[in-house]
């Protein structure tokens, strides 16, 4: 008979994800969700105080001179030693983070409690690729390649047109998609390698520099233009300093005004817990989320019992692949032993 | 009676053991021989001999206890009796029950009454002595108190909140004793304390006051030394509110909510009140409700106070008569993080373009969290609604803003629903920081420029500031060039940029800049200086070079980053 507050720590055991907005470290928002999931376990009733039984002596009163007899009353004392003012129970509660996201930037940002923080590390190592929104802006350029930095230079973007940016856009792509068959260390030669790149499910096998895998011009106003970039093993300077390249390509310069993740894996902005839902009721609903679509996913996925060639798991595979392009990656992710229970 | 009886077992080993004189090996001290030795230089809750200064002493206690003690001295006396011999023939002489008297009597240096207590306690000649292997009748055994294991020192309260009385009645009172053991010293001030003449007296007073009893477990939580401060001085503190005019319900409701508030004397209190009144210029009742409603100001440092002030008057260029309003409404502003407010003023009055009046009107918005007001202005924006000017059509009035919760913001103000609020916040990318403080303008009504007073007020408070500046004039005189009539930007090196920079100089300066220079050589060749008062003062010297200087460097660099490309 668990006490309330230990059911409520089990209810915690899961990913979720938040949208982290700008400005603030993750670690300042780590620590504040780790203070509410605390808060929401104290908050649980207190279990009734526990009794302990203290013998009393008590000398009756002496009537006759012989009769000294002592008799111990038994009285149940509650034991304030575990009482919840008295003493303070050191839950440690684990909150860990996935890949980090600057205080410049702002998106989801995917967080662990207790035992899957290990499926944090092997979302790592499963290369799954991350969705961003760069908002930019023609004519200046600055020290650190934001908005916010000094400014070194400004140059006129009247020459640029929608054209000319997807044309440098496109050869960008192109020289990723190099780096990307480079360091799959495939060989180009095979049928199977082709299929994989035809589908769009090549990574990178081992270590390898950020690269992006889908670069796209949203929005183009001159002087603010919005790109979307699916990309691996990047940092958020890494993406500003993109933006600052496609400025000196188009012979101006550019600065990045905004980055905003909208994807992580298979968490996406939807789902995300916005500030005011940092609470232990919205986080336990965001975690029995996660967990009924992975139970979801799994079921679809062990579905064909017989056919379980490689041929049919990628025809289901397929079907995702369009939204994500990962779903390789999500599936072997998704079955390992760490997401268990 | 147990409690008192496992009192005195506990003060016996735990004098025996502070003399440390080679007694380490009773039984007591395995179980302090568990705790690693870091313990017992820190966190150390001892169980010190004063706690029971003040308890009764019935005879049969005594005898009791005697019988206790006697068998248990008695067992260690048989077991170590070659420990016993010592140098310090004070403290243990040869026989068994003397030895353990001694020592106790000489180490009694901290509770002098406490002597007599044991003295008087301990008759020796009062009860034969006893065999631990004698046989006792049932009663006896029945009434004989096996004195609970209570450690002698602890890291935590826990161990002695069963027995104790004082901490017994602390937990059922609401007082966190969790928070407290963390903090030096409290725990073992708080062990020491006996409730009926100690806390009782307190709380008796505090209820008179008109503390409520639900927050007297607070109180205690964040103030433990009120039990400790006299009665004299509480009721006398409490006296000099009163003579100030402060009604009994808001002396009850200050003392609620700051805890140390009576555990500072009248004239510190007194010259608080007379700072707030003299700084923000406000009659007494005004001055009265405000510390009233946030009575905090008179516990913490003036110092944070003054800052703010300075603040509010120089960089966000409030009057006197506006900020006496700001304070009376909000008077967190004056305890406010010095960060946070000019952020919030920042944002408010350069990105939001709100007026100075209009703020002073809803001074609840220096007192919002920044992100709130961010996301909300945003999607205001977005929507087109963001008009804060009460003379057009479509006014947001700055208080809805501020202070409604999000779902009567969004179907109220903005007329949207809490889910689009929602999806917006997800969208929001981060704004350009704050201008620098050259360029920033809180400018008021009048046209005062706030840019030497602001690098002023911003950079360092009052004090490190004159230090400073009096060190640099002691240095510029150090070096002497202003002996001979030169200043700073004559004396520099000429390379390559100087030769430019001098080379754009307005011909006034540069003519003056070479009076200067042949004077200089005249003197030197001479061997004579100037007279005091034809020398370069440290104000006068103007740096007349620089801001040339730095554009030919700009623009040496950027012809560098160029040329690289």
């Amino acid at each position: 008979m668990a006490r309330p507050s230990v059911r409520v720590f089990h209810k915690l055991e899961g990913l979720f994800s938040i949208y982290k907005p700008p400005g603030v470290h993750w670690k300042l928002v780590r620590d504040t969700i780790e203070t509410n999931l605390l808060k929401g376990i104290n908050a649980a009733p207190p279990p009734a105080p526990r009794q302990r039984v203290q013998f009393l002596a008590e000398s009756t009163s002496v009537v006759a001179e012989g009769s000294n007899e002592l008799t111990l009353s038994a009285a149940s004392v509650p034991a304030l030693a575990h009482h919840p003012l008295g003493e303070a129970l050191h839950i440690h509660i684990g909150v860990g983070v996935g890949h980090r996201l600057d205080v410049f930037s702002s998106g989801v940002l995917v967080l662990g409690v207790g035992q899957s923080n290990k499926a944090l590390t092997d979302l790592y190592r499963s290369h799954v690729t991350r969705d961003y929104t760069l908002e930019g802006e023609l004519g200046m350029a600055t020290d650190n390649f934001s908005h916010t930095g000094r400014l070194i230079e400004r140059t006129t973007y009247d020459h640029i047109t929608r054209d000319k940016l997807e044309r440098v856009l496109a050869m960008m792509q192109g020289s990723n998609q190099k780096a990307l068959l480079t360091y799959s260390k495939v060989d180009m030669s095979t049928q199977g390698a082709y299929e994989l790149a035809v589908k769009g499910e090549l990574r990178p096998d081992g270590k390898s520099p950020p690269i992006m895998t889908g670069l796209r011009l949203l929005h183009f106003q001159p002087p603010h233009f919005t790109l979307e970039v699916q990309c691996l093993n990047e940092t958020q300077r890494y993406l500003c300093r993109i933006l600052h390249e496609v400025g000196l390509e188009l012979r101006s310069t550019a600065v990045c005004k905004g980055v905003r993740r909208t994807r992580d894996g298979p968490f996406t902005i939807q789902h995300a817990l916005t500030h005011q839902h940092w609470t232990s009721p919205d986080v336990i609903q965001a975690i029995r989320q996660y967990r009924s679509s992975r139970k979801a996913s799994k079921a679809k996925h062990t579905q064909p019992g017989k056919d379980t060639g490689t041929a049919s798991q990628r025809q289901e595979m397929a079907e995702e692949a369009a939204v994500t392009g990962d779903s390789h990656r999500l599936h072997s992710v998704l079955t390992s032993k760490a997401f268990g229970s | 009676m147990a409690l008192t009886c496992i009192q005195h077992c506990q003060r016996c080993t735990s004098l025996l053991r502070s003399r440390s004189v080679g007694i380490t090996t009773l039984q007591y001290s395995t179980d302090a021989q568990h705790w690693p030795a870091a313990l017992w230089n820190s966190f150390i809750v001892p169980v010190l001999p004063s706690l029971l200064q003040r308890s009764p002493n019935p005879s049969q206690t005594r005898q009791r206890w005697n019988l206790g003690v006697r068998s248990y001295c008695e067992s260690h006396a048989k077991v170590q009796p070659s420990q016993t011999k010592h140098r310090n023939t004070d403290e243990l002489p040869g026989t068994d029950m003397v030895s353990y008297q001694n020592p106790v009597s000489h180490q009694l240096i901290d509770g002098g009454m406490l002597l007599k207590e044991w003295q008087t306690a301990f008759d020796l000649d009062d009860a034969p002595g006893h065999s631990a292997l004698e046989e006792i009748s049932h009663e006896e055994a029945v009434r004989m108190d096996i004195p609970a294991a209570l450690p002698p020192v602890s890291i935590s309260l826990k161990d002695y909140v069963n027995e104790s009385e004082t901490l017994g009645k602390l937990v059922q009172l609401g007082v966190q004793l969790w928070k407290l053991e963390q903090r030096p010293n409290v725990g073992s001030m708080l062990l020491r304390l006996d409730f009926q003449t100690d806390v009782t007296p307190r709380l008796v007073f505090l209820k008179q006051l008109g503390v409520e009893d639900s927050r007297l477990g607070y109180l205690i939580s964040h103030n433990p030394f009120i039990l400790t401060e006299s009665l004299e001085n509480l009721q006398a503190r409490v006296a000099y509110l009163r003579s100030k005019k402060f009604s009994a319900e808001s002396v009850a409701s200050m003392v609620s909510r700051a805890p140390y508030l009576l555990n500072f004397s009248v004239k510190r209190m007194d010259n608080r009140l007379g700072f707030y009144q003299q700084q923000l210029g406000l009659s007494a009742q005004k001055t009265r409700d405000v510390v009233a409603r946030l009575p905090r100001l008179l516990c913490g440092s003036l110092e944070t106070v003054k800052e703010n002030l300075k603040i509010c008057k120089l960089e966000m260029g409030f009057r006197e008569n506006e900020l006496q309003h700001i304070v009376t409404v909000i008077p967190k502003v004056l305890t406010a993080n010095k960060r946070k407010l000019t952020q919030i003023f920042d944002y408010i009055h350069n990105t939001m373009n709100i007026p100075h009046d209009l703020i002073v009107k809803f001074p609840q918005v220096l007192n919002a969290k920044y992100l709130r007001i961010k996301e909300r202005h945003l999607f205001l924006q977005y929507l087109d609604k963001a008009q804060y000017d009460p003379a057009k059509p479509n006014y947001i009035c700055l208080d809805k803003l501020v202070s409604l919760p999000d779902e009567a913001f969004c179907t109220e103000v903005a007329s949207a629903t809490l889910k689009d609020f929602e999806l917006f916040q997800k969208t929001i990318v981060a704004q350009p920081r704050m201008t620098s403080f050259s360029e920033r303008h809180f400018t008021h009504n009048s046209t005062q420029t706030f840019f030497r007073q602001n690098n002023m007020a911003s950079r360092a408070p009052a004090t490190t500031g004159r230090l400073l500046v009096s060190f640099r004039k002691w240095y510029y005189n150090a070096a002497g060039f202003n002996k001979i009539g030169l200043m700073r930007d004559d004396t520099i090196h000429e390379d390559s940029d100087v030769k430019e920079a001098l080379r754009r100089l307005p011909e006034k300066v540069y003519n003056d800049r070479m009076f200067r220079l042949k004077r200089a050589l005249d003197l030197s060749m001479k061997q004579a200086v100037l007279p005091k008062e034809q020398r370069t003062q440290y104000e006068e010297d103007v740096h007349y070079l620089e801001p040339y200087l730095k554009e030919v460097i700009r623009e040496r660099k950027e012809v560098e980053e160029w040329s690289k490309k």
